[in-house]
């Protein structure tokens, strides 16, 4: 292997030393799977773009950061606001680390357990993971993976208030931070959970989150994506869905400098459902990538999907989404929309929203747009008397609306709502 | 006990799916078995062609040796082995048939079998008022054929088959060949580009309206032989041109590659129609034998108000693997594709279009209807690029499945890249069955549950029917049914 790009060989130089610093370094289970992450890794490398789940998303700035050197790069988008959000229960990790002292667990309900990765795998309990085939930042995260959210639910339990999830990252950091959150819930238990990424200076973020829905399980689950306008946020969900569960994800990017936001659901029991929804607002150079796959892998279940873009100056935005109805899957229903606004001569979309479909009796679709501010509206409200800027701002607000509605926990709401008119107000 | 009246009927019902796939008893001269450079050189030499052009195969030969075949496409298939083909097969002909009278009869009578008659004062398909087709009948890999040239010689339309053309109007030939498809394109373009044996020619001068309709009419009859023809079309400034292909061949338990190269050149103000009814040999229904179609078919607007229409009702192959596309160069250029895909039994469909839009104003349409039935897969894989500079560009694009069975499959991969503000792109698809409803209430009008599949399967297909011209629409109606017979029930 000696064509590696040069991050890639600085992570695979660094694997010992690190893994014996890295949290269940005692464990011999822990230490196989790390071994394991790092061989699935080195034979992968970070994907380039012939890499066809790739394509539309080029790592060099990450991978080979001296060829960019010299290049005057664009003023980066200005920095994502400290709205409050006020939370009664909040974990929070500073630097890929959990920090007892900012976090807020007490009062949790009985049946809820929140701990962090760090300490079950320093106490040995043994974790599952998804196979990293073909995926490299999920093999590099289990190679690497130093701390996370390890949360269940037990059965019928319910929160009623928000668990707040909250990752910082301060300052520059050549390396990246790889963190594992792990969300399982029993029979019959519901949580909302908001996940928010922030921070400041150039980092390299690659969170890996695995969802477990038991039957009649639901998960609201938001997450806003606010990392620094210098960083690189690569992040990657995997959810599985048993009977009649229900897994809404709602994301909203507005951070980093290169973002990608990789979710699959896999649909393996009867009469569950998938909603993945989201919105994403750039500027400035930034590139923002969605990526979904959802399995149908039994009769009788459902999905949606909804994305929507706004790109501005010379932002760019992806979308691949696949929805994939296995063999004697019947009576599935599927649909995805995704739909971009360009708002610069600069700014560009790529969209691939694709069907694999072994089954018969099912109804599938999928939309894709993407065009510029609809000019009769434009001129329509400003023969109203409404200045053109604010006429944009309107069209812009009633565009990202109807997704924000989907957003079903009024105070998540409110909260990205905020979010996105403070980013429109910049403009 | 006796058979029944039914069964007799069946049988024959049966036997009539592939009418096209009898065996022609006709003497052929073939090229040694194989692919290397001498091939290359043989067939050239057979050609007569000047040097340049060996040259050009020569290259595309080298480049393809490093090229790799394509897996990206939803097919699967056993590997090609390429040393197993014979890349030049053609009838025997004492000399050169100076006129229609002179052609082999035993030819005649292949194509009079198909239908298609190579007689000048016939009228295609017997329907009453038809305009005169002129056709170029390519017989495995050379042109025994073409009709009406004198009456399209005075027009000054050109139409020839392209070796011909070689050495007749070799500075159209240098300019335009591989001008849309360059060699360097993909593996079977490069391969194409290296041994293609014949194909048609035709150059509408400025401002002539073609008079007739012209037609390639491909048959492959020999066996293990590979088709590799080649299509120029030029339409220069206002010209409009309407040109149909069609393609048969004989059934047989081996598989056999046709990779075919179609370049347009639309100039300033002009048009080209292009229809296809491909129906080729699809393989039994067990997925024995069947012809292994990859097809590069490409139209470049280079002028300003261009237009181009696709429109392609595939039926045949057992593989097919083509994406006929438009590079949408000139302001205001059109590109149009309408195409319906039937796969059934094993057949492996994925095929779809390219719009690539740079000029201003360009605009495509896009309407794709997929059917699948028994085990067959069916891809729809396109893409719409909208360049920086494509102002104002437009595109719409809708994608239908059909899925009749559970053990077929229908799958999309569309491919939509914008960086132009000013674009509007809109894209759907759907993805379902026939419904319950529909069916119950054609049988009980008094239909047979084959005839209401196929009732119901030309409506959804009538989109894309109502784009060809008359004489294939019917043709074109009549497969759809025959191509999905056995797949009820």
């Amino acid at each position: 292997m000696s064509s590696l790009t040069p991050l890639a060989q600085r992570y695979i130089d660094r694997f010992d030393t690190a893994a014996r610093q890295l949290p269940g370094a005692d464990n011999r289970s822990v230490s196989d799977l790390r071994r394991a992450g790092l061989e699935a890794f080195a034979a992968l490398d970070f994907p380039h773009r012939k890499v066809e789940e790739w394509k539309f998303t080029n790592l060099t700035a990450l991978t080979k950061p001296t060829a960019n050197e010299g290049r005057v790069a664009p003023a980066p988008a200005p920095a994502i606001p400290d709205q409050p959000f006020e939370a009664r229960f909040e974990m929070v990790f500073v630097n890929g680390r959990f920090s007892a002292a900012e976090s807020r667990l007490d009062g949790l309900p009985e049946g809820i357990s929140v701990t962090s990765l760090a300490d079950s795998l320093g106490n040995g309990t043994v974790l599952s993971f998804p196979s990293q085939e073909k995926r490299a930042f999920l093999a590099l995260n289990t190679a690497f993976m130093e701390d996370g959210l390890v949360l269940s639910v037990a059965e019928g339990v319910v929160l009623d208030d928000i668990l707040v999830v909250t990752f910082r990252s301060e300052g520059d950091q050549e390396t990246g931070r790889h963190l594992r959150n792990v969300i399982t819930l029993a029979e019959g238990s519901s949580l909302t959970l908001l996940e928010r990424h922030v921070g400041a200076g150039a980092y390299f973020s690659n969170p890996v989150t695995e969802v477990s829905l038991a039957a009649d399980a639901r998960l609201d689950h938001y997450k806003l994506q606010a990392e620094s306008p210098e960083a690189f946020h690569l992040a990657f969900t995997d959810a599985e869905l048993a009977e009649r569960a229900d897994y809404r994800n709602f994301s909203l990017s507005i951070g980093a400098k290169l973002s990608r936001n990789e979710l699959t659901t896999r649909i393996l029991g009867r009469e569950a459902e998938s909603h993945l929804n989201g919105a994403y607002l750039m500027r400035g150079s930034q590139h923002c990538d969605t990526t979904t796959l959802t399995e149908h892998r039994v009769p009788d279940t459902n999905s949606s999907q909804v994305y929507k873009g706004v790109l501005d100056d010379h932002a760019h935005g992806v979308f691949q989404g696949k929805i994939h109805i296995f063999p004697d899957a019947q009576h599935v229903a599927g649909d995805q929309l995704s739909k971009a606004l360009l708002l610069s001569d600069y700014a560009a979309v790529d969209c691939k929203p694709e069907l694999e479909i072994y089954a018969d009796d099912v109804k599938c679709s999928h939309g894709a747009t993407s065009g510029e501010l609809d000019e009769q509206a434009l001129f329509y409200l400003q023969s109203r008397g409404i200045p053109l800027a604010s006429a944009r701002k309107m069209l812009i607000e009633a565009f990202l609306a109807d997704v924000l509605e989907t957003v079903g926990n009024e105070r998540v709401k409110v909260y990205f709502d905020g979010l996105s008119r403070h980013w429109l107000s910049e403009a | 006990m006796a058979v029944s009246q039914e069964t007799v009927e069946q049988v024959a019902s049966v036997s009539e799916k592939y009418k096209y796939g009898f065996v022609s008893d006709i003497e052929a001269e073939t090229a040694p078995i194989g692919l290397s450079e001498d091939i290359v050189r043989f067939i050239s030499a057979k050609k007569e062609e000047p040097e340049w052009l060996l040259e050009w195969r020569l290259k595309a030969y080298r480049y393809w040796l490093s090229m790799e075949e394509p897996t990206w496409a939803k097919v699967d298939y056993p590997k090609i082995d390429y040393q197993d083909i014979y890349y030049y097969s053609a009838p025997k002909t004492k000399d050169k048939p100076k006129s229609l009278d002179e052609v082999d009869p035993e030819l005649l009578a292949v194509y009079e079998k198909l239908g298609i008659p190579l007689k000048e004062q016939e009228v295609l398909a017997g329907v009453e008022g038809a305009a005169n087709v002129a056709v170029d009948a390519v017989f495995d890999s050379v042109s025994v054929a073409t009709t009406f040239r004198e009456r399209l010689e005075k027009e000054g339309v050109i139409f020839c088959p392209i070796s011909e053309a070689v050495k007749n109007h070799p500075e159209l030939v240098k300019k335009y060949l591989g001008s849309v498809v360059p060699y360097t394109d993909n593996f079977f373009a490069a391969l194409n580009s290296a041994v293609f044996t014949d194909g048609s020619f035709c150059y509408i001068p400025k401002g002539v309206r073609c008079p007739m309709e012209l037609s390639t009419y491909f048959r492959i009859n020999a066996a293990q032989t590979g088709q590799f023809e080649r299509t120029l079309i030029i339409a220069d400034d206002a010209s409009y041109v309407s040109y149909l292909e069609g393609c048969t061949a004989p059934m047989r338990d081996e598989n056999q590659l046709h990779a075919a190269v179609v370049e347009l050149v639309i100039l300033d103000d002009a048009e080209i129609k292009y229809s296809t009814v491909q129906n080729w040999y699809p393989g039994d229904e067990n997925g024995v034998g069947g012809i292994y179609n990859f097809v590069t078919k490409r139209a470049a607007c280079r002028g300003k108000n261009a237009k181009v229409s696709w429109t392609q009702v595939e039926t045949g192959s057992a593989i097919t693997w083509k994406y006929p596309s438009c590079i949408l160069q000139g302001d205001n250029s059109i590109g149009e594709f309408y195409s319906i895909a039937i796969t059934n039994n094993l057949q492996q469909a994925d095929t779809g279009t390219k719009m690539i839009h740079l000029g201003k104003n360009t605009s495509s349409t896009i309407i794709s209807k997929g059917i699948s039935a028994g085990r067959a897969q069916s891809t729809y894989r396109g893409l719409v690029r909208m360049g920086r500079k494509a102002d104002h560009a437009r595109n719409h694009t809708v994608c239908d499945s059909l899925l009749i069975g559970d053990k077929c499959g229908a799958h999309t991969v569309p491919y939509i890249e914008n960086q132009s503000r000013t674009a509007k792109i809109e894209h759907e698809a759907t993805t379902s069955k026939v419904s319950e409803e529909q069916l119950f209430y054609c049988q009980q009008r008094g239909l047979s549950e084959e005839e209401s599949m196929a009732l119901i399967v030309n409506g959804f297909c009538k989109e894309v029917l109502q784009k060809l011209p008359m004489e294939f629409a019917v043709e074109a109606q009549k497969l759809v049914g025959i191509s999905l017979e056995g797949s009820v029930g």
